[in-house]
């Protein structure tokens, strides 16, 4: 075990000195040693000095110096009965200094740090026998190790007090140890602890002829805060426990060949794992789970919440269980089984929320399977009843297998493809087929909270594409509704489910029944037929910001009325338009129009106002009157405040 | 000669064509002015002005109100922001800013990046407590800031000035930064203000 490279013994004038010059004995060595004894005083015990330089072990280096005032050599091993050691890296004060006493063991040594937290005792070996040491820590605080080794142990803070024991007899190292208060944290802050109490038991060794170490370990987490990466655990409700054993090859690896982890039955993992040190950082080989059962909702708000919050899905409520198994080799998941029982997801802001999903998803090298069933499933208010997803696929495409239809009142939208590729790089890219199958619009507006309205709605999207957060949609949407017709085209959708949402369409309207159109929003009465489009529209946060849009009425439409509120109503919204031959307005309840219309050209929210024609001596036509009683509906201004128009849209849908 | 009139003929095309082309460059003084009032709402009030990089930028405010000519001014291609989503959006990062990222700045455990967005350079800079929501609330604000960048582009009618609009705020978001705090130079390295 000690291999001295050069040995130079000498005693002169009564004293005895050692030297040796580089040398090693294990993972220790050192540029310099040097041991001198002198007689005691008055046939005294002797006092003896040992001076360690360059002295280097697990990375610190630096100069050890002892000095013993009484002690000396029994059997040819050092003992002292009162002495200091020194640990000094170039620096004035040392980093770790102590005491030496003499434990009650004959043949033994001892070291005191930190006023006693921390005893060490070495018993010398027998003839042939190997060392034993054992170290006794009574609420030792971790400020006190050297920064060094802090440093080395790649942590920034190691604070807290420990208690417990640590023996190393036999070539192996066994013990308890129980820290308490401990916080640690690395430079990058990746991996921090805050007031943590724990109790650590641990095995190691002795190293088998091949060099490796076995170990066995196991660790009950009862206080504290931990923190890694984005995973906060907040302090336990039950302890959390860790145990493991395998074994440690120095330089190469780490072979954990048991583990279980169970976080106060909320998370529980069993299963197999290696690493590989390398250069800078340990890397992960292979992960076998043998088990894994996440109860929600506990385990999601511990272990999920904080990955989720930074991908924007933070406060998620969840409930139910998962249960499944996973294996890890080479870099890439090599197979997984996830089964979901019961598990509920539903969105803090209420964009969706899944009910009652059952079932499973597995992958078997670059195959995969999905087949789950949920209860319900609620999109932005819209309620859908069960459906079942099936899907397959293979070197990361999914397809499905069969159409998922997510019924909705009386009808359904069904997705005949679906295709998900994330084989390339960045985020997957989504591709679909689908369709609205026709669906009663009193109770969609019902669901919806609109003024309800009869009609149908029916859509067909052949190529739908997700390309980052931007959902674009081929085909469009039917509406049947008022004896005519509503189209929507062109629909992009961006950032669904983020920051701001935004939506833009082109949306056509043929030939609108008025009758049925303003009973329906309660405008007031008015018969014709009416057209128009909102070109360009956008919506943002589900509120228009911009578009072009224009409405107007047949000509040809046989009965062309308009009543007393409809005028006031249209007169308003071109703002603050003049209703000519206004005494008449009290005097007849309908009258008869020519042609009627508004556009408005919505742009940084101001609405360019226009009617349905230019009028001499200036102003334009909203209502262009007809016969007897005539009435004129004037615009003259060309520019309205957007929130103005929204306020006085409001206001009318109050009315009674 | 007939090579000379048809040379003259296609140069007058050519020449009439140019002159019907409008090219519509991208506002870089009125986006620097928008960026900045929007930017000085966020980061409060307390934040010093931001030394313009167009020297008349300052005195143009008065120029405009007084000079017979301010209509041509006004004519100029402007960038408009002050829509109610945006505003919306603005308030909320305000009020962000106020609850989590001005300490986190002070502290160095996030900086200006390059890209317009708010990044972690240094978690062990704020305490464990804190530091769990680093990531949601910077994921939160960055969202936000995209969103924005986009919108505005869009709002104004240019959806293609979003990279123009991006790299516009990148800038003075670091010109109104306090002093202290980390910004991300082009080559990606951090300086301290």
């Amino acid at each position: 075990m000690l291999v001295l490279l050069a040995f130079d013994a000498g005693a002169a004038e009564g004293r005895l000195s050692i030297e040796s010059g580089p040398g090693f004995a294990g993972p220790v060595a050192w540029q310099l040693a040097r041991l001198s004894l002198s007689p005691g005083a008055s046939g005294g015990p002797p006092d003896w000095q040992a001076r360690v330089e360059g002295f280097e072990a697990a990375g610190l280096q630096g100069d050890l110096v002892v000095e013993c005032a009484a002690g000396g050599l029994r059997e040819g091993r050092p003992w002292c009965g009162e002495g200091r050691f020194e640990w000094r890296q170039g620096g004035p004060e040392p980093v770790l200094s102590g005491q030496l006493f003499q434990p009650d063991a004959d043949g033994s040594f001892g070291l005191r740090l930190a006023e006693g937290a921390l005893e060490l005792v070495i018993e010398w070996p027998a003839d042939d026998g190997a060392l034993t040491a054992e170290a006794r820590l009574d609420a030792f605080a971790l400020s006190e190790l050297p920064e060094a080794l802090i440093r080395r142990a790649g942590l920034s803070v190691l604070e807290g007090r420990v208690d417990g024991r640590l023996q190393w007899r036999d070539g192996r190292l066994s013990g308890e140890l129980g820290p308490a208060g401990l916080s640690l944290d690395r430079p990058d802050g990746l991996l921090a602890a805050a007031g943590v109490a724990a109790s650590i038991e641990l095995q190691l060794g002795p190293a088998g002829a091949d060099g490796a170490w076995p170990f066995a370990v196991s660790l009950a987490q009862g206080e504290g805060e931990l923190l890694a990466g984005p995973v906060y655990l907040p302090p336990p409700e039950a302890p959390l426990t860790i145990a493991a054993s395998g074994s440690y090859r120095p330089g190469d690896g780490l072979d954990v060949d048991a583990f279980t982890l169970d976080d106060g039955g909320l998370l529980a993992l069993a299963g197999e794992l290696s690493l590989l040190s390398g250069p800078d950082a340990w890397a992960l080989e292979s992960l076998r789970l043998d088990s894994l059962d996440v109860q929600l909702p506990g385990a999601w708000t511990r272990w999920g919440e904080g990955p989720a919050g930074a991908f924007g899905l933070g406060g998620l409520e969840t409930a139910g269980r998962i249960e499944g198994e996973l294996l890890w080799e080479q870099g890439a998941l090599a197979s997984l089984r996830l089964g979901l029982d019961e598990l509920v997801v539903s969105d803090a802001r209420d964009r969706f929320a899944f009910e009652g999903i059952d079932g499973q998803v597995v992958r078997d090298g670059a195959e995969g399977r999905i087949a789950l069933d949920w209860s319900a499933l609620e999109l932005f208010r819209l309620g859908f009843g069960p459906s079942s997803l099936r899907a397959e696929g293979e070197a990361g495409r999914w397809r499905l297998r069969e159409p998922l239809a997510l019924p909705l009142l009386d009808g359904a939208v069904i997705f005949d493809r679906l295709e998900l590729d994330e084989s390339g790089e960045g985020a997957p890219a989504v591709a679909l087929d689908a369709r609205i199958e026709p669906l009663d619009l009193s109770e969609l507006t019902r669901m919806l909270g609109l003024p309800e309205f009869g009609g149908s709605l029916s859509g067909r999207f052949p190529g739908v594409e997700l390309e980052g957060e931007r959902l674009a949609f081929t085909g469009g949407i039917d509406v049947n509704a008022f004896d005519g017709r509503i189209a929507l085209t062109d629909l992009v959708i961006e950032r669904p489910f983020g920051s701001l949402p935004a939506l833009a369409a082109q949306v056509e309207f043929d030939r609108l029944d008025l009758e049925a159109l303003t009973g329906a929003f309660n405008f007031g009465h008015m018969e014709g037929e009416m057209s128009g489009w909102m070109r360009d529209l956008r919506l943002l946060d589900w509120q228009p910001v911009a578009m072009d849009a224009r409405v107007f009425t047949h000509d040809d439409a046989p009965s062309r009325r308009i009543g007393q509120r409809a005028v006031e109503n249209l007169s308003r919204l071109g703002g603050g338009a003049a209703a000519l031959s206004a005494p008449l307005l009290g005097l007849f309840e309908e009258f008869p129009y020519r042609r009627a219309g508004l556009a408005c050209r919505l742009d940084r929210n101001i609405c360019h106002m226009d009617g349905v024609a230019p009028r001499e001596g200036g102003g334009f036509y909203i209502v262009e009157g007809r016969g007897l009683p005539r009435l004129d509906v004037i615009g003259h201004r060309r520019l309205v405040d957007w929130p103005r128009v929204v306020a006085q849209l409001a206001a009318i849908a109050r009315q009674e | 000669m007939h090579r000379f009139l048809s040379m003259t003929a296609i140069a007058s095309a050519m020449m009439l064509a140019a002159c019907v082309t409008i090219n519509v460059y991208f506002p870089e003084a009125a986006a620097e002015r928008a960026a900045d009032r929007f930017i000085r709402d966020v980061l409060g009030e307390d934040v010093p002005a931001a030394p313009s990089t167009e020297p008349q930028a300052s005195s143009a405010s008065w120029w405009h109100a007084l000079s017979p000519v301010a209509s041509a001014h006004a004519q100029s291609p402007d960038i408009d922001i002050d829509t109610p989503q945006i505003e919306a959006i603005k308030q909320r990062m305000a009020e962000r800013q106020r609850q989590h990222l001005a300490a986190w700045f002070d502290a160095g455990a996030i900086g200006f990046s390059r890209d317009g967005l708010v990044e972690i350079r240094d978690r062990s800079a704020v305490g464990l407590s804190e530091r769990r929501e680093l990531e949601r609330v910077v994921g939160e604000e960055n969202a936000d800031r995209n969103a924005v960048y986009r919108e505005i582009a869009i709002a104004n009618g240019h959806p293609e000035w979003e990279d123009d609009i991006r790299d516009t705020f990148a800038r003075q978001w670091i010109a109104n930064a306090r002093s202290g705090w980390y910004y991300q130079q082009s080559d990606g390295s951090w300086t301290q203000k």
